[in-house]
């Protein structure tokens, strides 16, 4: 994670980040990435995940939280560990782009879809049955920006207005 | 896309002399050979000579490839190749969108500003331009190794840099925390154009490469 502003704390690809407010989380430039946000209303904590790949199972660095797979057990770890209640929280998701719309050249974009779908059987098999927000594929990048006081979760894409999930 | 500005030369125009070459990095001097291969490959698409002027390589860390796009959110416009053949690869050629508007009118031979926005027309036309230079970057990989590497139909994507290369790295992720890029710089003797040149290799590809030159 980096710091570009006082406020921005950027979570860069592949990178799971947790913190109780005040600040903001942010996810620049995803294209089949997925940001997974979660948050906790009541203590103001909130999380977000960059999540590149859909599943490492088997590879050596397959608890990294760049595998979808990975990354929600880890994230709802952390939040619960910061003192987030998991009953109240929060989960949104954006990203999973299939960038350039073509499939000529196969898997590499359809990386997006996967990670989409990835993230979803993960957060089912760690028990989360709800998505309170999401806004994915497309074929558009996206920055996520989630406001750790208030929860506002904004996306920003280069070719629509801003919308709020 | 902000350069080391100590790697430039800027003034003679000379062929660059890659650090690779130096340090004994053949899969470097084999990016470089072959960069200069495609800006020549360039050069006879135009019609008029284009010459490289500065070749910056970096070993940069997967997840910071986009910093020499000018971070991720910046708008780039894209030309992206794979390589298919004995082992694969990933090449992106990325531009501003003002500087991809230049080179269009370059290649188009129509004054310089004509050139506003992306359209099928412009699509084709960087699409031949990374047809080209794909083509005589794996030529020298080709005869420099025993494998046989083509590229794919080019795709252009107009986009946030992140978003354009994160599915691309995602495909490397599996295997390396790092890969080569090279910022290249190159122009005709009025006019300077400022892209990166991606070469995002498997690890068979590196192998492959390194091998044959070490074996030649």
């Amino acid at each position: 994670m980096t710091v570009d502003t006082a406020d921005n704390l950027v979570v860069g690809l592949g990178q799971l980040y947790v913190r109780k407010a005040p600040g903001v989380l942010v996810c620049l430039g995803l294209g089949s990435c997925i940001a997974l946000s979660a948050y906790d209303p009541k203590s103001n904590i909130g999380g977000m995940a960059h999540i590149v790949l859909p599943d490492g199972t088997g590879r050596v660095d397959q608890n990294s939280p760049k595998y979808a797979n990975a990354a929600v057990p880890l994230l709802l770890e952390e939040m619960e560990e910061q003192g987030a209640n998991l009953s109240r929280l929060l989960i949104r998701m954006a990203g999973g782009a299939k960038m350039a719309g073509i499939g000529a050249l196969g898997t590499v974009f359809k990386i997006g879809e996967s990670n989409i779908e990835a993230t979803r059987l993960a957060l089912t098999k760690a028990g989360i049955d709800r998505i309170n927000g999401a806004d994915v594929g497309g074929s558009h990048g996206r920055t996520v920006r989630l406001w750790l006081e208030t929860g506002r979760l904004a996306i920003t894409a280069s070719n629509r207005e801003p919308v709020e999930i | 896309m902000d350069g080391r500005e100590d790697c430039e030369m800027n003034n003679d125009k000379e062929m660059p002399v890659p650090d690779g070459a130096a340090t004994g990095d053949r899969w470097a001097q084999l990016v470089f050979e072959g960069i200069n291969s495609s800006i020549s490959g360039l050069s006879q698409m135009v019609g008029q000579e284009v010459k490289v002027t500065s070749l910056d390589p970096r070993q940069q860390d997967v997840g910071k490839v986009h910093d020499l796009l000018g971070g991720p959110e910046t708008m780039i416009i894209g030309v992206y190749l794979g390589i298919r053949g004995t082992a694969p690869g990933q090449l992106l050629l990325a531009f501003e969108p003002e500087t991809a508007f230049k080179l269009i009118d370059m290649l188009l031979t129509q004054p310089e500003g004509t050139t506003t926005e992306i359209g099928e027309m412009e699509e084709s036309v960087l699409g031949e331009m990374g047809n080209i230079m794909g083509a005589f970057f794996l030529t020298v990989l080709g005869d420099n190794t025993a494998g046989q590497l083509m590229p794919t139909p080019p795709l252009i994507i107009n986009d946030m840099a992140g978003s354009v290369i994160d599915a691309i790295l995602a495909q490397m992720m599996l295997e390396a925390d790092d890969v080569m890029a090279v910022e290249t710089k190159f122009g005709t003797a009025d006019m300077d154009i400022k892209g990166a040149f991606l070469v995002l290799p498997s690890t068979d590809l590196v192998n492959l490469a390194v091998q044959e030159r070490s074996a030649a």
